[in-house]
């Protein structure tokens, strides 16, 4: 006698139920759509927070202000690859983040402004430094014959006066290279992109006080500074 | 007449004690593969060597560039815990820290590439101050890289409702060269150059499994070299 009983028949239902979906035409479609968008449209994020050490030496004795500009803040690069998950950079987070806390490690102040600033109205600082992002490249190993990922990008700074006059204008390029790795290319793009960070902050820490602009700005701080330390001397 | 079989109470365990000898076999097979150690040191400086003082701690830094292959960490790492370890072992600073504290100076973009180099970089602002506080009398410099010469052979691997396997065999011969050059930052001289290469051929044979027997030439290079370093900074010139 034939058992019609409830866990048997509802097995039986559920089985007959989803071999229909399984090979309806519909859920054909609607399986390959799904996987093509995901294979098509995958994007990996890389985010990173650099460490940025303080250099030896004494600081510069000026105070800077910093304008991130939102399209600098927001800047995201992605670099489409042919029947690759493409990469997205958030290099504009991870650049606010290492040009705050490189001047902050070389200057006297910090100030980060909300405003763009203009020539209407006065900062209260010694330099205004305005950074922006012109360029930027990822090599995958995947689409070129080196064994290795390679970020590079270039930084445009604006250096201006406190009453909005332009002082300096000077660019310079990070890079950064680290080995491919078997199931670990998301890491492997991090880390050259830290790499790249830290190249950009070595260049600030070191160039930044040699540009014509600032470098006239930190004699003439200087010699006030001993010319004041003598009229002290003086008075005493 | 029947006949009855007896399986092993627990199966599993078998297999695992089957994998275990089996990997057992491959460490002990791979460890006979040859390495050939070849050390060549060179003294440069023009003051005798001083053995290094309990006070004092080495550095031991892979030369980055941002052209051609660089030299692996692991390389470097592998020589900076060899030279703290041991009967008379040394006091190391370790890399990531040393360059950290020196930043930006040893960054692949501004490190020092030779020894004409060094004293404008100790000539910088805080640098000298920076270094004694940190007191590293030398600066070991590691460059080199292990790679592979040649490979051959063929392997087949399928799988079936049956079971699965692998037949051939395969081999790969790898060649690992470094060499170290090693700096006094008291008397701002090169004291002298040392170098490893190591050769060896990894091998991996399969009959259902395949047994690696790897060759490691980077750790007999580094085995080389981190003693030759050691005696060459314990041992009076």
């Amino acid at each position: 006698m034939h058992n019609n009983s409830g866990p048997s028949r509802s097995f039986a239902y559920n089985y007959m139920f989803f071999k229909h979906i399984y090979f309806s035409s519909f859920f054909r479609c609607v399986f390959l759509a799904i996987a093509g968008t995901c294979l098509a449209g995958c994007v990996n994020i890389i985010s990173a927070v650099g460490s940025f050490p303080v250099p030896p030496g004494e600081k510069m004795p000026l105070t800077i202000a910093l304008y991130f500009a939102e399209e600098f803040r927001n800047y995201a690069p992605v670099e489409d690859l042919y029947q690759k998950n493409d990469w997205q950079v958030n290099l504009g987070i991870a650049s606010t983040q290492m040009f705050s806390q490189v001047f902050s490690n070389i200057s006297r102040d910090t100030v980060i402004l909300d405003k763009k600033p203009g020539s209407d109205s006065q900062v209260a600082a010694d330099l205004i430094v305005v950074p922006s992002i012109t360029d930027f490249g990822l090599l995958d190993p995947a689409v070129t014959p080196l064994d290795f990922f390679s970020m590079s990008f270039k930084y445009r700074v604006d250096i201006f006066t406190p009453d909005g006059a332009l002082l300096d204008e000077w660019t310079f390029n990070a890079y950064g290279k680290t080995a491919s790795r078997v199931f670990g290319d998301k890491e492997s793009v991090r880390q050259a992109l830290l790499i790249a960070l830290r190249d950009a902050a070595a260049s600030l820490t070191l160039d930044f006080s040699r540009q014509p602009g600032v470098r006239g700005l930190l004699m003439k701080t200087k010699s006030k500074t001993i010319a004041e330390a003598n009229q002290d001397v003086a008075n005493n | 007449m029947s006949q009855t079989i007896k399986y092993p109470k627990n199966s599993s365990a078998v297999r695992i004690r089957l994998g275990a000898a089996l990997l057992l076999f491959a460490v002990a097979l791979g460890g006979c593969v040859n390495s050939q150690v070849e050390e060549f040191r060179h003294l440069s400086g023009t003051q005798p060597i001083e053995a290094i003082q309990e006070y004092e701690s080495v550095v031991v830094l892979t030369r980055r560039t941002h052209t051609g292959k660089e030299t692996e960490e692991s390389f470097t790492n592998c020589v900076s815990d060899k030279l703290k370890s041991g009967k008379r072992s040394l006091r190391v600073t370790d890399q990531a820290r040393f360059v950290d504290l020196m930043f930006p100076y040893f960054e692949p973009r501004l490190a020092p590439n030779n020894l004409y180099e060094l004293p404008t970089l100790l000539a910088r602002p805080g640098v000298l101050d920076r270094m004694n506080d940190i007191g590293v009398r030398y600066m070991i410099w590691i460059d080199g890289s292990t790679q592979s010469l040649d490979q051959g052979g063929t392997m087949t691997c399928a799988l079936s409702p049956a079971g699965a396997g692998c037949l051939g065999f395969t081999w790969r011969e790898k060649e690992s060269s470094y060499e170290a050059s090693i700096w006094d930052l008291k008397t701002q001289e090169i004291k002298g150059t040392i170098s490893a290469d190591a050769k060896g051929t990894s091998f991996m044979p399969a009959l259902i499994i395949p047994i690696p027997m790897i060759a490691r030439t980077a750790k007999a290079a580094c085995n080389g070299l981190a003693s030759q370093i050691h005696a060459f900074l314990t041992e009076q010139g």
